[in-house]
């Protein structure tokens, strides 16, 4: 599997049972973390081979609930134009943990969640798409102002 | 008969040579003022609970009976005594003056302003200048509207602040000017190469970005400056008076320049394992949570957060060892071991060599 970020791929990922994906991530070879959390998800786990796939996978309820990708070589050639040219309609635009100078740009019926600066990715969420209150409410969290 | 004879050569003066006597005056009230016994003290709040504007000649007869800190209580509620504002170098500063008369207190305020701003050239390498401020944050906010980043500016300096951020650079200087150099940072160029005043930052880095009223300070890497705003005037909440949250402002702000590089071992050792990578939380258990709300943010803020407290309250730290490991670990490798250090061969004036047990040193601003 490639290690750049590729959108399909993180959506196909969605749709894997937990064996499936472990055999997708080779897990063996990889980290598991049970009972932690991602954001507003609580109890999942998280499953993370950065050699099979750039992502972390967060499982729960044998299903998969969210692929995030952090910042790094995965997004370096991916830009935020690249991204939304394969989403449609107007993003929902919150405060980026990342920082003040970044915008957390949401796409909650489409599964697609993003934060960036300017035309830069710093992180992607691929997620089961559900309208935007669900998204704030079960996932995102406010990081509030940044004044320092 | 002194008095006396004082009030009547003042009420002939000029209105300069006037204020200047009070001026003169009001030094004089400053340090006598201990002298005074409560009882005085008291008739002379009954004395000057009037609403009216005395005039100088009034001011006099009013010390001559009642006491010395009765003209300075009363000159305060006239709003006589006042805060001037000073050039020193590129920067305007706030220093003490009564009727738009430098006291002896504003001068020396003033002569300290100049030392602290020459200090923080010669020393620090930190260049104080409020419009290299401005510049900065419109390098930096490039999507909000050219009128937000016109009504930018800069703002006047208060002594208080000039003070914390020379205490706050202290904290950093084996890794700061000339002493970078033989620090294990030497290699890098300074990340913090000037500081500003200003009255506010902007929101966010979007068309819709506007002036804000909350930032207390901000670091703007792509000048290498940062920021304190008016914001922080008056304002503390992790440290228990203003000063102190100053400093602490600065610390944190300056770790945003000069410890980015420490960002991602912070994560991996320093965190205690709160955070995946610098912008998501781990979300596991009896991880070691951040040491104040704002740290919960990011991974960034933790550690400059972080940074405060270990520099000026270290205490706090005690009951969060991976981070308090961190930061001495921090400290400590900035001295590079004793066989790499570059040697002076400078001759007679190398300074006293800094060993890796002396820095860092959390001391109390």
């Amino acid at each position: 599997m490639t290690s750049v970020f590729d959108l399909a791929a993180c959506q196909q990922i969605l749709g894997l049972s937990v064996s499936a994906l472990k055999t997708k991530l080779d897990i063996a070879h990889g980290e598991t973390h049970e009972d932690v959390a991602y954001e507003g998800l609580e109890g999942v786990t998280q499953y993370y081979n950065p050699k099979s796939f750039p992502g972390r996978v967060y499982v729960r309820d044998g299903a998969v609930q969210m692929v995030y990708v952090p910042s790094g070589a995965a997004l370096a050639g991916v830009s935020v134009r690249d991204l939304t040219r394969k989403l449609t309609g107007k993003p929902k635009e919150m405060r980026s943990r990342a920082g003040k100078e970044f915008t957390h740009h949401v796409y909650a019926d489409q599964g697609v969640a993003f934060s960036a600066e300017g035309d830069e990715l710093c992180f992607v969420e691929v997620f089961r798409g559900r309208p935007l209150k669900a998204y704030l409410a079960e996932i995102y969290q406010d990081p509030g102002p940044f004044i320092r | 008969m002194a008095r006396t004879g004082f009030r009547t050569r003042v009420s002939k003066a000029s209105p300069e040579r006037r204020e200047r006597k009070i001026a003169r005056l009001h030094d004089v009230v400053h340090s006598q003022s201990e002298r005074l016994e409560e009882q005085s003290e008291l008739a002379a709040l009954r004395e000057t609970s009037s609403e009216r504007p005395l005039s100088p000649g009034a001011v006099l007869a009013l010390q001559s009976t009642v006491g010395n800190q009765a003209v300075s209580r009363r000159l305060a509620q006239d709003g006589a005594i006042q805060r001037k504002e000073v050039t020193v170098g590129t920067e305007t500063v706030e220093v003490h003056s009564i009727l738009g008369v430098l006291t002896k207190k504003g001068k020396a305020e003033q002569l300290e302003a100049e030392a602290i701003i020459k200090a923080l050239n010669d020393t620090y390498g930190v260049d104080p200048s409020s419009s290299k401020l401005v510049e900065a944050i419109k390098a930096q906010y490039t999507n909000v509207p050219a009128k937000v980043t016109k009504a930018l500016k800069a703002r006047k300096w208060r002594m208080i602040e000039l003070r914390a951020l020379a205490d706050a650079l202290k904290h950093y200087a084996p890794i700061l000017g000339k002493a970078r150099a033989t620090s294990s940072r030497g290699g890098e160029a300074q990340e913090v190469v000037a500081v500003g005043k200003g009255a506010q930052a902007i929101d966010t880095n979007k068309p819709t970005g506007e002036l804000d009223t909350t930032t207390l300070g901000e670091y703007f890497k792509g000048k290498k400056v940062m920021g304190l705003f008016k914001a922080s005037e008056g304002h503390h909440d992790e440290f228990p008076d203003e000063k102190t949250e100053l400093v602490a402002t600065f610390v944190h702000e300056i770790a945003h320049g000069v410890l980015a590089y420490a960002y991602d071992e912070f994560v991996a050792s320093g965190s205690g394992g709160f955070w995946t990578d610098q912008n998501t939380k781990s979300g596991a258990k009896g991880a070691e949570a951040p040491p104040t709300k704002y740290g919960k943010t990011n991974a960034r803020e933790d550690m400059c957060d972080t940074a405060s407290l270990f520099f000026i309250t270290p205490d706090k730290l005690s009951g969060f060892p991976k981070r308090l490991a961190f930061m001495q670990k921090v400290g400590k490798d900035w001295i590079p071991p004793l066989k790499e250090a570059p040697v002076n061969l400078g001759g007679g004036d190398a300074e006293t060599p800094v060993t890796p047990d002396s820095v860092p040193v959390p001391v109390i601003a």
